[in-house]
């Protein structure tokens, strides 16, 4: 069965040999039987966008497989917006996250108006932090007003699933990402609520283990073909992929 | 197959999980994951009254000799009555779980204190789940007169502390429920040992094959995984 993690972080984990570079991710991935993965740079969240993004740019070249987002953040437009202009014309950048230092607080839509507009002609889909209720309803307001772009709620609003589950339910332009609590009742949920078509395993590693991740999507009691959708074929469809590694 | 030993187990309700936490649920998901023997309480204990939470323990171990009967004490509601206590011990309970959180009680807590001081005398391991960072260090400097005390809970956040605990109180262990960070639970055995850490999931809540997952690719030799998933608790439980 194919897999991608769509979501896992560059740098800025403190056990040191284990997502310092992509080739260590992709090594631990592979270990894991998955073997696409999208990059999501530490160092351009917490520190400088242009860096952050330059670095992951060049270890997207790494080897096969291996993917970026490219990180905007919100406290530093107009570097991220450069960021956005030199590199999201790359085929391996396949999204964008918005974020601000500060994650767990929701976005100021505000904002984020110049960034998604420097986005939209890109038309790839948006990033966005949620982890908890507060940041669900942020971004949903956001996948209402740029009804354009297509958002991934990272994290599928923690611990407050349900109500990630109940935005995407009145905005078909969210999709949900996985990541978060291994809460054995939120796929099963999510899945009958929006459909399995609307999800998208990642697991924001190396906080959560993919392979613990993967372990809650086959203990959710979905159709083989549903879990082999979220694991792999709704992002393949999303991201392009077979457009992008036929290049 | 290798024994399996779960340490962290619910059953009942809970208002925060939304999946069916009968004990047939769990049994049903320890077969699943080859688990054979799980530590578990009744959430009524936790959420609503200790004496009532501990019967329903009590007779679910009685009726399937797969669950090891876990008792909780809630020191809110605790007066001073040592025959509490030690009736827990009488009952059989071979571990008993505090929730300072979940309860709205902090660690340095006279009553807490007490309970720990009565039960001393005996050799039963309490588990205590950390919720957040802090948590380690109060139950260090508060109780850390207490043999065997396990950290439930303990995450990539509050790691450094568990570690950092676990170096100074040679019998303190850790419960993996939460480890699920890679590299954690190898970092732990590198630093203190393979023997200081018990196989949990938070089943059924949690998922189980998510923990299960999670240890099998934690880079640890097979004897170590095999004290992980059962060798410690065996020995002290």
């Amino acid at each position: 069965m194919s897999i991608i993690d769509i979501h896992a972080c560059l740098e800025g984990y403190p056990i040191p040999g284990i997502s310092q570079n992509s080739i260590q991710i992709a090594n631990l991935m592979k270990a894991r039987g998955i073997e696409r993965v999208v990059m999501l740079s530490a160092r351009a969240s917490n520190v400088d966008p242009l860096s952050g993004n330059r670095i992951l740019a060049a270890m997207m070249q790494q080897g096969p497989g291996l993917f970026g987002c490219l990180t905007a953040n919100l406290n530093r437009i107009d570097v991220s917006v450069q960021s956005i202009r030199d590199l999201l014309g790359q085929k391996r950048f396949i999204g964008v996250l918005l974020t601000t230092p500060t994650p767990r607080e929701p976005l100021n839509p505000l904002v984020a108006d110049e960034i998604l507009n420097a986005c939209r002609r890109y038309q790839k889909p948006i990033y966005i932090n949620t982890p908890n209720a507060a940041c669900v309803h942020v971004g949903l307001q956001l996948a209402k007003t740029y009804n354009m772009h297509k958002f991934i709620f990272v994290g599928m609003g923690g611990m407050e699933w349900r109500t990630a589950i109940a935005s995407a339910q009145q905005s078909t332009n969210i999709f949900l990402e996985t990541s978060g609590p291994l809460d054995r009742a939120k796929i099963p949920a999510a899945a009958e609520a929006i459909g399995a078509h609307r999800l998208l395993f990642g697991s924001g590693f190396p906080y959560l283990d993919p392979a613990a991740a993967i372990g809650l999507i086959q203990e959710s009691e979905l159709s083989p073909n549903a879990q082999a959708n979220i694991l792999f074929e709704n992002s393949a469809r999303l991201f392009n992929l077979e457009e992008i590694e036929a290049e | 197959m290798e024994s399996i030993v779960d340490v962290n187990t619910l059953f009942g309700p809970l208002p925060a999980a939304s999946v069916d936490l009968t004990v047939e649920v769990l049994l049903d998901l320890m077969a699943a994951g080859g688990v054979s023997s799980a530590c578990t309480l009744s959430t009524l204990g936790l959420l609503l009254d200790a004496t009532v939470g501990n019967a329903a323990t009590h007779a679910a171990c009685s009726e399937y000799p797969q669950l090891v009967a876990t008792a909780t004490l809630n020191p809110t509601s605790f007066f001073g009555d040592e025959n509490m206590v030690y009736r827990i011990v009488e009952d059989g309970f071979r571990l008993i779980r505090f929730f300072p959180a979940m309860q709205g009680w902090p660690i340095a807590y006279q009553p807490f204190g007490s309970i720990l001081e009565i039960l001393s005398n005996t050799n039963l391991p309490v588990m205590v789940n950390i919720t957040h960072p802090g948590q380690i260090t109060e139950l260090e400097s508060y109780v850390g007169f207490y043999p065997t005390v396990i950290f439930s809970g303990v995450d990539s956040v509050t790691l450094p502390e568990a570690v950092s605990a676990l170096r100074k109180k040679p019998e303190w262990m850790v419960e993996t429920s939460k480890l699920v960070a890679i590299g954690s639970v190898r970092l732990i055995a590198d630093t203190v040992g393979a023997e200081r850490i018990l196989f949990g999931t938070g089943a059924p809540a949690q998922s189980l094959s998510a923990a299960l997952n999670a240890l099998t690719h934690a880079g640890l030799t097979d004897a170590d995984r095999r004290l992980v998933l059962s060798g410690n608790a065996q020995r002290i439980l």
